[in-house]
């Protein structure tokens, strides 16, 4: 039973570390931009299809992939976001949130035109675990945690201790009181995007490393991914680094006690439970 | 009425002019006219693998008959299309072989969706339909004695499995199985079949297809240390669930079918990781005179040996070539329904190949058909008995390991 839990418990912060690569971008949009990114998942896609190109299609070493296959990613997401959600003449959260939906639609058939509906997998050996005790993990999964867990705090630094990071959250807080003190917005807003796609990428990379990717593997975290920012109180990106594990650890946690089949209910549950009690989220301002 | 009498006169005697014309036409053909044959095979989608195998194996027996005279003097000519694995692409397919080319026989749906859309266009046209396909339902048809099939039935899977890890000497076993029809119908019946056998099962897990990771589901299924895991999924997840059981170092042996762990799975999970897996899947009936012709046809044309499933299709072809041959070149729906058992079925000489066949069946003498996949004997419902291959992976490829007899299920059941 004990080392059940602790299993289930490494299981729920592996996908928990990648949940929060997608949510806290995810949230630091919302938070910016203020509107709902139903597209933001597929950036990880965008990563993880980038690696692969480089690595398997381009013959680059896997080392140098990853990184390359990052900015490939910022290279074409970013673009793509500004031109579809800065550029068209459009405002209002429900007009972006539809956009959004057919950025996603576009993006995710393009891939699938490329590169077809197998899975795939990258040209890396699969590795055995390390074990101790209930705890086995392999060497990647431990590099997902790690760089999961060093992105965020990054993040963190990034927020509370420079001038973009003030702006940032100023303008989080108040749009247009931020622009009427000067601060470049629209510079802030390009920052924003590539912070956004760069965490979503290396979270499709690290996916990518440990599972398989498909064009659809974006999509089908959109329930996790918004049910950890909505949880976290969405525009706060610690919240969704807390709503991520939350979510990571309650899914596992619980095939203790109801059937495994049902436990992707706990991520919509917990996103329906939150948004009727406590629309701000647990840690929401 | 603005028509008058002389143009009405004009269009009876032009309509006369044309059926006698038709008549006319068709009754010196009749002796010349092609045995049009519709192939209907998955050639994209999930089933592209088999259904390449079965077109190359239809056109290999055509060949071989059209090149020794045909079915009593008649060629037969072959009319393609590609059901994509897809019931809605199967229907526009049958549609257009049925009412287009009008074909006297329709094979090859691969796919139970695809066969069970296909059926009522077969029976509509009264026009005999032979699938490779599992699900029982095709068996309660009520298809007019129209629909045959030279597979296996799912619902005998179990029993198979049961046999399979018996033989490979497992007490215990966990099962991973696909939140699906198929599989929730494999979790249901595999535990009592096993029991059967002096088996037990340890350790079971339930997941859904798209999740992005099994870690904790595989952990349920082999946490305790079955002797055998039975996997009840497809391809897809199948590569997902190998890869993550194998960075979870769990070791164990996997068990499961041959259409999910696949030429394709194993590219996708790496032949490391696959080796040592059971597959359990259709065997052809290597033995008969019929698989030995077809292998050889087969490998002088492919470069590869035939697999069960271009042999079931070599038997469609050759049963309804016979059929119509004992029917003295009548190719209607209802000659061949009266003859296909009559050269199919006990008693009758043995036969496997059109050279030894053919002399016989046109003098008016009773043959039984022992085909490439199996003896191709027709029950009332148009089922065949089919043995089964144990197989396991080795070096990236299924090496045949142990035949289970159909009969040998007899006693689970």
């Amino acid at each position: 039973m004990l080392s059940e839990f602790v299993h289930l418990t490494v299981t729920g912060v592996l996908i928990a570390s990648l949940l929060a690569l997608g949510a806290v971008g995810l949230s630091l949009t919302f938070g910016v931009a203020r509107f709902a990114n139903v597209a933001h998942p597929d950036f990880m896609m965008l990563g993880a299809y980038g690696a692969f190109t480089l690595s398997t299609l381009v013959g680059l070493p896997f080392g140098w992939a990853a990184p390359l296959g990052v900015l490939a990613a910022v290279a074409v997401g970013v673009p793509l976001a500004r031109l579809a959600y800065d550029k068209l003449p459009v405002t209002g959260t429900v007009q972006l949130l539809i956009i959004s939906i057919g950025v996603s639609l576009v993006v995710r058939n393009l891939v699938l035109f490329t590169f077809g509906s197998n899975l795939l997998t990258y040209e890396v050996p699969l590795q055995r675990p390390y074990i101790w005790g209930p705890v086995r993990l392999t060497a990647f999964q431990i590099l997902t945690i790690v760089v999961a867990g060093g992105l965020v705090f990054a993040v963190h630094l990034l927020l509370t201790r420079t001038r973009l990071g003030r702006i940032l959250r100023a303008m989080s807080d108040n749009p247009v009181l931020c622009e009427i003190t000067g601060a470049d917005v629209s510079r802030a807003r390009l920052a924003m995007w590539i912070i956004g796609v760069t965490l979503a990428a290396v979270g499709g990379v690290l996916y990518g490393l440990n599972l398989v990717i498909h064009p659809n593997m974006g999509w089908d975290l959109v329930v996790p991914i918004f049910s950890a920012a909505i949880v976290g109180g969405i525009g706060n990106p610690y919240g969704a680094m807390a709503g991520a594990l939350l979510i990571g650890l309650g899914q596992e946690w619980s095939t203790l006690v109801i059937p495994s089949t049902y436990k992707e209910i706990v991520a919509f549950a917990a996103m329906a439970v939150c948004l009727m009690f406590r629309p701000r989220g647990l840690w929401g301002k | 009425m603005s028509v008058d009498n002389r143009s009405r006169r004009f269009l009876v005697t032009g309509l006369w002019g044309l059926v006698a014309l038709a008549t006319g036409a068709a009754a010196p053909a009749l002796a010349q006219e092609t045995v049009r044959i519709g192939v209907l095979t998955p050639l994209t989608g999930g089933g592209a693998t088999y259904g390449t195998g079965m077109s190359r194996a239809y056109a290999l027996v055509a060949d071989e008959i059209n090149k020794a005279g045909g079915i009593s003097g008649r060629k037969i000519q072959l009319f393609t299309e590609d059901d994509q694995t897809n019931p809605d692409a199967g229907v526009r397919g049958a549609r257009k072989l049925v009412d287009v080319n009008k074909v006297h026989a329709l094979m090859g749906t691969w796919s139970s969706a695809v066969t069970l859309a296909v059926a009522p266009i077969a029976v509509a046209a009264n026009i005999p339909l032979f699938c490779v396909s599992s699900s029982p339902a095709i068996s309660g048809l009520k298809d007019n004695d129209l629909v045959y099939r030279t597979a296996y039935r799912q619902d005998v899977i179990s029993g198979v499995y049961a046999l399979a890890a018996q033989k490979i000497g497992a007490k215990t076993a966990g099962m991973m199985i696909l939140n699906n029809p198929y599989g929730i119908g494999l979790r249901d019946s595999f535990p009592d079949k096993f029991g059967k056998v002096g088996g037990r099962i340890a350790g079971q897990a339930t997941y859904n297809a798209n999740q992005p990771s099994y870690r904790s589901e595989i952990q349920a299924a082999l946490g305790s240390k079955p002797d055998v895991v039975l996997f009840g999924g497809y391809t897809p997840d199948g590569i997902q669930v190998f890869r993550e059981w194998f960075q979870l170092g769990l070791g164990g042996t996997w068990m499961g079918p041959g259409f999910a762990l696949d030429q394709k799975f194993i590219q996708g999970v790496g032949a490391q990781v696959a080796e040592g897996t059971v597959v359990v899947e259709g065997a052809p009936n290597s033995a008969s005179s019929a698989y030995k012709n077809l292998n050889q046809l087969y490998r002088a044309a492919h470069g590869e040996d035939a697999e069960y499933f271009a042999a079931m299709a070599y038997d469609h072809l050759m049963v309804v070539a016979l059929a119509i041959l004992a029917a003295k070149g009548d190719s209607s729906g209802d000659a061949i329904k009266a003859n296909l058992r009559v050269v199919a079925n006990a008693p009758g000489k043995v036969v496997g190949t059109w050279a030894e066949a053919e002399p016989l069946v046109r003098k008016g003498e009773k043959v039984n058909y022992e085909g490439a996949s199996s003896a191709v004997d027709f029950d009332e419902a148009g089922d065949t008995k089919s043995d089964f291959g144990l197989y396991r992976i080795k070096g990236g490829k299924w090496v045949l390991e142990q035949v289970i007899k159909y009969d040998a299920l007899k006693p689970l059941f």
